[in-house]
């Protein structure tokens, strides 16, 4: 294979290119209740082609890997059609790599029986939680992806990508009104994470049950405790994706709002994006341009220090890369993307957070987050109310909202409690999705917080 | 299909009781602008295969991207079927699709369309963008998209039919030191058809409007969605008229056909039999016809929505909405296009009306939260507001949140104006009488 993509790219005139061949297998189990929904097996096969001509990208995908030369060709005539600048594209070492790694207790050897039996017995413990309880639905899915990625400068990658996810959904119901809460895991550890997660399944039911006794939270400004699920989500939405060059290195007015040295937060914060930690869902030894990926401060004690890269953005930035060029799938090229984003942990005791507030919310778990540059919002799975510094009572359907700047200048605890967030969901952007992406967090203090209620 | 069709059903039907076979091919051209520029071309091929069997009375499904591996599919389809959920229907004996009105999916001219002609589109816009202000960022994405899907079973019935897609969408940004705007405006149909005038105008309005910014309090007021935001109140109502969600019996919606639920104004279709729009096709990706199917009409709830498995389930025919959302899975109940048809009161008859109230264009975490209960709550990522029957400027930082299986009983007026969203949703705007809008203290 290597030599097959050395000869197709070696004859190419363009000023880069690369090509990405990929097989996966996957396995899809879902059970509704206590019976089978959903059950599937499925296999791709494809790859692309990406050429850099003049400072334009043509970029042709395929299923064919016997087209793999014209669609090379095709890829460098669609950039050569509309090059007519200069290309930016940061210098690396060629690197050749083959990186088959071995995983225990690999799901490709558990039969599908045992999987089946597996989920069954998750979603009987949601159903059979409480009578309260209507559906349930548990969701697994494996998948065993092999990437070749290959470039015009002499590289050859060739990278596995395990991964497992579960998810569990519990349905509780009173009258009309119905309550949902999710729990999940994704991993790429390998199938006995999957094994012991009955009280995960526990959690979602409760939870579930809990939240029809919830009362609505009144809409207005609060002082909020993030969880760090919710704070990581937070971390992510709101500042991670502000980091991500492919939003600023062409436009000088974002670049003035995201200038290095800036201050942005109090001394305690410190923000952290890691391709490079061991074996989490945003991790890769190389990232989807073959550049390794490594830990890079976002932001370290109040000052922005860093930012994500790719290749061409670092060049056009005249900044390094950071390794976080990233693609879900060989439908689409890479991308800059986080990998594992996290705050560092503080010094208070996570209970002190919550002295002195008179009325606030905390807010735990999620359903989701999204984000356009300054504004974001993400959705809590729970959350309650404080009075008086204490926990009271329990609302739902919380989702908060604000300016980034503003909000990371409000934070005013960070707990010295820590905690990384492997989710079964993932990141999406650009039509990309699910990217698996961690997130981690201590329990933070924001204080004028919108939360969106009635 | 391939001329080889017969051998390919003769295999399935040797080895299952009865099976389906599925098969789509794409090919979609971007052109991408990125930051005012033209940045990147791509040309994009995908082929899927699925396959569903009945086997021993259950069911079973695999999917690839390639005909090489059919032989492996039925293995894998067949072991997947000792566990699979019980059939309770038979693929059918043959695909009835109405003769007369042949429905229409495909421009030729779409297909035709060239590199250059769509260059040259997205430069128009950019400088058209450019004319509201020099300084602004435009990104702006022009696809066209050509498809053929085929479907056959080992009872005999098949269908294909070819497709395409023309779209354009723009983004329009303008950033200051403590503000930024964003502006998004898209137009997709499956000819080549569409001009963007209605969309310019649009754009050039939205955009002096949101030239100033206004504070506004918190508290229940009234809200006009535009239909580029109306998917807010309808997403928890596509949700629960789902017959799986019904079946399961976790929908709000359950068991109240025939009951008036909504404000009488109110009326929903499902409707896959309309030319060129994105979910329009003689059937449903499992060989029932689509069809118009009142969802709600006047207020009271007509039809849920099923593929095959799920309306045998709840003994009642399909309604051709067995929808594949990829190759990669097997249908289930989901909706082809979507109509509310126009009502009486002009747009700026709305604003007229209203005394303090907020008008939502675009919002942030649309779909994320409990949306089986019908709650929403979203950040207006860009809305304005009225004072005293007129827009007074922008609004920031504001959250609106409710239920809206409760809203749409309090609709004031419904738009005299349709707009397509995404070439599946054909709305008009709606004026509810009073939603929670949250902002700073």
């Amino acid at each position: 294979m290597q030599d097959r993509l050395k000869s197709v790219l070696s004859k190419q005139r363009a000023d880069y290119v690369e090509v990405r061949l990929e097989e996966y297998e996957s396995t899809n189990i879902r059970f509704q209740g206590k019976d089978i929904d959903k059950i599937s097996s499925s296999q791709e096969k494809g790859g692309n082609a990406r050429a850099l001509v003049k400072g334009r990208w043509g970029f042709v995908t395929f299923n064919r890997w016997e087209d793999l030369e014209d669609k090379v060709k095709q890829a460098v005539e669609i950039a050569t059609l509309i090059g007519d600048e200069q290309s930016y594209l940061a210098s690396m070492e060629p690197v050749v790599e083959d990186l088959m790694a071995e995983y225990p207790n690999y799901f490709r050897e558990v039969n599908l029986k045992e999987k089946v039996a597996l989920m069954k017995n998750y979603s009987n413990i949601i159903t059979n939680f409480s009578s309260k309880i209507q559906s349930s639905i548990a969701d697994y899915t494996d998948r065993y992806n092999v990437v070749h990625f290959a470039n015009s400068e002499g590289t050859y990658i060739r990278q596995v990508h395990p991964y497992l996810s579960v998810h569990f959904t519990a349905i509780a119901r009173d009258g009309d009104d119905v309550q949902m809460a999710k729990e999940s895991i994704g991993t790429v550890k390998g199938y006995e994470q999957a094994l012991q997660i009955s009280s995960l399944a526990q959690k979602a039911a409760q939870r579930s049950v809990n939240l029809l006794q919830a009362k609505h939270v009144p809409g207005c400004e609060y002082t909020v405790i993030l969880d760090p699920v919710l704070a990581g989500v937070f971390i992510h939405e709101a500042f991670g994706h502000l980091s991500e060059a492919d939003f600023l290195y062409e436009d000088p007015r974002m670049q003035n709002l995201m200038v290095l040295g800036k201050k942005v937060g109090s001394k305690e914060l410190s923000v952290v994006d890691d391709g490079s930690l061991p074996e989490l869902l945003g991790t890769s030894k190389y990232d989807d341009e073959g550049v390794l990926t490594r830990k890079n401060y976002l932001i370290k004690k109040g000052i922005l220090t860093g930012r994500l890269h790719s290749r061409e953005t670092a060049a056009k930035m005249g900044e390094e890369v950071t390794g976080n060029a990233r693609a879900v799938s060989y439908h689409f090229k890479p991308i800059v993307r986080m990998t594992n984003t996290y705050i560092e942990k503080g010094k208070t005791p996570y209970k002190d957070l919550f002295n002195d507030i008179k009325k606030g919310i905390y807010a735990r778990q999620f359903y989701g987050g999204n984000t356009t540059f300054e504004m974001f919002t993400f959705s809590a799975g729970e959350g309650y109310l404080i009075e008086n510094g204490r926990v009271t009572e329990p609302l739902k359907d919380i989702t908060l909202t604000g300016n980034l700047f503003e909000t990371l200048h409000n934070i005013e605890g960070i707990g010295n409690d820590f905690k990384i967030i492997e989710s079964g969901g993932g990141c999406g952007k650009g039509g990309q999705s699910p990217l698996p992406v961690t997130f981690g967090s201590p329990h933070i203090r924001i204080k004028n917080v919108v939360v969106g209620g009635r | 299909m391939q001329d080889n069709i017969q051998e390919l059903m003769d295999k399935l039907g040797n080895k299952v009781s009865s099976g389906e076979l599925f098969k789509v091919n794409f090919k979609t051209v971007p052109v991408d602008y990125e930051m005012n520029q033209l940045k990147s071309i791509n040309s994009e091929e995908v082929e899927g295969w699925a396959l569903r069997v009945i086997d021993n009375g259950k069911i079973g499904f695999s999917s690839s991207t390639s005909e090489s591996q059919f032989e492996n599919m039925i293995a894998r389809a067949k072991e997947i079927a000792q566990f699979g959920q019980p059939a309770l229907f038979d693929f059918p004996e043959q695909v009835k699709i109405p003769r007369k009105g042949k429905l229409k999916l495909y421009d030729r001219s779409v297909s035709k369309k060239s590199i250059a002609e769509m260059i040259e589109m997205g430069n128009s816009i950019i400088s058209r963008a450019h004319c509201l202000n020099s300084e602004l960022r435009c990104d702006v994405g022009i696809v066209k998209q050509e498809g053929q899907v085929r479907y056959c079973n080992t009872h005999g019935a098949s269908f294909d039919y070819q497709k395409t897609t023309f779209a354009s969408s723009i983004m329009i940004q303008d950033t200051k030191e403590d503000d930024m705007m964003m502006l998004m405006e898209s137009r997709q149909w499956g000819q080549d058809a569409l001009s963007l005038d209605s969309l310019w105008e649009n754009i050039e309005q939205k955009f002096n409007w949101g030239k100033k910014i206004v504070e506004i309090d918190s508290g229940y007021m009234p809200v006009i969605f535009t239909p580029k935001a109306l998917l807010v109140l309808i997403l928890p109502l596509i949700a629960g008229l789902n017959g799986r969600m019904v079946n399961k019996k976790i929908s709000p919606l359950q068991d109240k056909l025939g009951q008036t639920l909504f404000s009488p104004l109110l009326s929903i279709y499902n409707d896959g039999t309309i030319d060129y729009a994105e979910g329009s096709a003689p059937c449903d990706d499992e060989g029932i016809p689509m069809q118009k199917l009142p969802l709600v009409e006047k207020g009271v709830l007509k039809n849920y929505y099923y593929d095959l498995q799920n309306a045998a389930e709840a003994k009642v025919e399909p309604t051709g909405n067995g929808i594949r959302n990829s190759y990669h899975t097997s249908p289930s109940p989901g909706i082809s296009n979507l109509v509310i048809p126009e009502g009486e009161t002009t747009f700026a008859d709305m604003v007229k009306d209203i005394k303090k109230g907020i008008v939502v264009d675009q919002v942030l975490g649309l779909g994320q939260g409990n949306i089986l209960s019908g709650a929403f709550s979203n950040n207006v990522q860009l809305g304005y507001k009225i004072e005293k029957g007129k827009i007074t400027g922008r609004i920031k930082n504001v959250m609106i949140a409710g239920n809206a299986l409760e809203v749409l009983k309090d609709i004031v007026a419904i738009g005299s104006e349709v707009d397509w969203k995404s070439g599946r949703y054909c709305f008009p705007h709606i004026y509810i009488k009073s939603i929670s809008v949250a902002t700073k203290n």
